[in-house]
């Protein structure tokens, strides 16, 4: 089963799973978890969001992409600020109900073990929306809830991609709410969204035009899926989660990410 | 049952602007079966008091630390002499090794100690006292000396006629005020108004935490510097209050509580903390909240 129809059939906010809870996302099944806030001691986390594309279209890196994001949430731990970052690895393909899957909600570095990633096993068509949608929704609930237990936030969302949308539940309306609720400043101290294509040449304009259009902050492209531009892409995660953590408490988003990967 | 501890400091509006360094301290921990919190406030025109309430804090904190479980045992007045006389050796050390001079040490001290016996709070110089009940119901104890002129105790060591002098020269003249308030969901209660001699007063004042009350009443015992009573635009009740009211017991509870206090409820009332503001509180985790019998 799903982690969006156990989300569904349970249809509480908040419930109790061990050291997680589960929230929803708006009135669209959309859903997350993340860790309790008694298990959270810091005063202020940097919530970091990586959505990654696992349509049918990724197969020919899968493996690549895989080690890619075990490395960028691996480094984070090397961060000054790795005790203040709150990490969320979903993927998506329309393989999953809904269109998104969770491998884990918001939760400290030091409760990741990268190592037991599942494989990919990519499949599917592309809810890009779907992605950017949970992403952001989850990021906004998430940081309200914090922010009104007294903990400082802001946040950081990659969401990764080789394709442009092509069924998702979510709208470009849903989107435009909840990235311009982000930048509100009224709940999250700042937020950056980046949209990463990756052996996107084909659909470049149309994620272009996207991420204008939804309002994400930056369009990235790395290109050809060879290992080499993975492990920038790696490397550019880590970097760009370690600046916006260290620009937490400034009011303003991190001005240190890079224009190129 | 469990017990919790944090503190937090943070520079006052006017020593920012003044270019003056913050000049109050907070200090909490558990030594064994006892918590204890600690606040010191650096008097403004002394030397470097910054030095000095952090010295004073510390070396309280020391004491307790040496002391351990006797310092919340049946003898409340054994154990006050004993932490005051392990922190003036540590300070006498500490102030020749670094050459710290008497002015520097013109701090207070306001430190409360709990464990499953009871605990207390003492009092040296002036500041606020709180206890929050499980019931939500704060309790303030607010301490105030005439003329601005709180008692530091590093007068004790010096020639204390001055400070009495300040006063009006005579021991049993009345220049401490102590203020009881009682703040519930509904109303903001004075309770009492008392006076206390300098003589009192320069013993410290000492309120006793009861082993019962501890065990079935008390949730928060916090000491605050006087920076509380100093926040724009905001009575000190409210703004102790305020202070008190913790959304989330984690980690580090009151630091939390006073980085959002200061850049946003107190902001939104004026320049926030003129003075500079200090708190360290204990939490009492009760069996029915997961603490272990």
């Amino acid at each position: 089963m799903s982690f969006q129809l156990k989300a569904e059939k349970d249809k509480v906010m908040g419930r109790l799973t061990g050291d997680m809870d589960s929230h929803l996302i708006g009135r669209g099944g959309f859903a997350f978890t993340g860790l309790r806030f008694d298990k959270l001691g810091a005063t202020e986390y940097t919530l970091v969001t990586v959505a990654v594309d696992v349509s049918g279209s990724v197969e020919l890196f899968e493996k690549e992409l895989l080690s890619a994001i075990k490395l960028a949430v691996d480094a984070c731990k090397k961060s000054p600020r790795s005790d203040n970052i709150l990490v969320r690895v979903l993927l998506f393909s329309t393989k999953f109900q809904g269109g998104v899957s969770e491998l884990h909600g918001f939760k400290p570095l030091t409760d990741i073990d990268v190592a037991a990633y599942p494989a990919l096993h990519p499949s599917g068509s592309t809810p890009l929306w779907d992605a950017v949608y949970s992403s952001i929704g989850a990021t906004n609930i998430y940081a309200e809830l914090l922010a009104n237990q007294d903990y400082g936030v802001n946040a950081i969302t990659f969401v990764i991609t080789d394709g442009a949308n092509n069924s998702s539940t979510a709208t470009m309306a849903m989107i435009k709410h909840e990235l311009k609720k982000a930048i509100s400043g009224e709940k999250l101290e700042s937020m950056i969204s980046i949209l990463v294509g990756i052996n996107s040449a084909e659909c470049r304009t149309y994620l272009e035009e996207f991420q204008k259009e939804a309002g994400m902050t930056h369009y990235k492209d790395i290109g050809d899926a060879t290992p080499r531009n993975l492990a920038k892409l790696a490397a550019f995660v880590s970097r760009s989660v370690s600046s916006q953590s260290q620009a937490l408490g400034t009011g303003v988003p991190s001005k240190q990410i890079a224009a190129t990967i | 049952m469990k017990f919790h501890s944090d503190d937090y400091f943070h520079i006052g509006h006017e020593h920012v602007v003044a270019g003056k360094p913050c000049q109050d301290y907070a200090l909490s921990g558990l030594s064994g079966g006892v918590a204890y919190a600690t606040v010191s406030d650096g008097c403004s025109t002394g030397g470097n008091t910054d030095v000095g309430a952090r010295l004073v804090a510390l070396s309280a904190a020391k004491a307790i630390h040496t002391l351990g479980d006797a310092v919340t045992g049946p003898k409340r007045d054994y154990a006050v002499e004993a932490i005051v006389f392990h922190q003036q050796t540590i300070l006498n050390e500490v102030k020749t090794l670094l050459s710290v001079t008497r002015n520097d040490m013109l701090a207070t001290c306001l430190y409360a100690v709990v464990s499953e016996r009871g605990g207390f709070v003492h009092v040296r110089g002036d500041g606020v006292v709180a206890f929050v009940k499980r019931n939500g119901s704060i309790l303030l104890h607010r301490f105030d000396w005439a003329n601005n002129t709180p008692f530091y105790p590093e007068y004790l060591n010096d020639d204390v006629s001055s400070f009495v002098e300040a006063h009006g020269g005579v021991e049993d003249a009345h220049a401490l005020t102590e203020e009881k308030w009682l703040l519930t969901n509904n109303e903001c209660k004075h309770i009492s108004t008392t006076t206390h001699s300098i003589a009192h007063g320069m013993g410290g004042m000492l309120i006793d935490i009861n082993q019962e009350v501890v065990k079935n009443e008390l949730a928060y015992v916090a000491v605050f510097t006087d920076g509380v009573e100093a926040v724009d635009g905001m009575d000190w009740k409210e703004a102790a209050a305020h202070l008190l009211d913790f959304k989330n017991t984690a980690g580090v509870f009151a630091k939390r509580r006073m980085i959002r206090f200061v850049t946003k409820e107190a902001t939104a009332r004026g320049v926030g903390p003129s003075d500079d503001i200090a708190y360290a509180a204990i939490r009492v985790e009760h069996e029915s909240q997961g603490g272990a019998p």
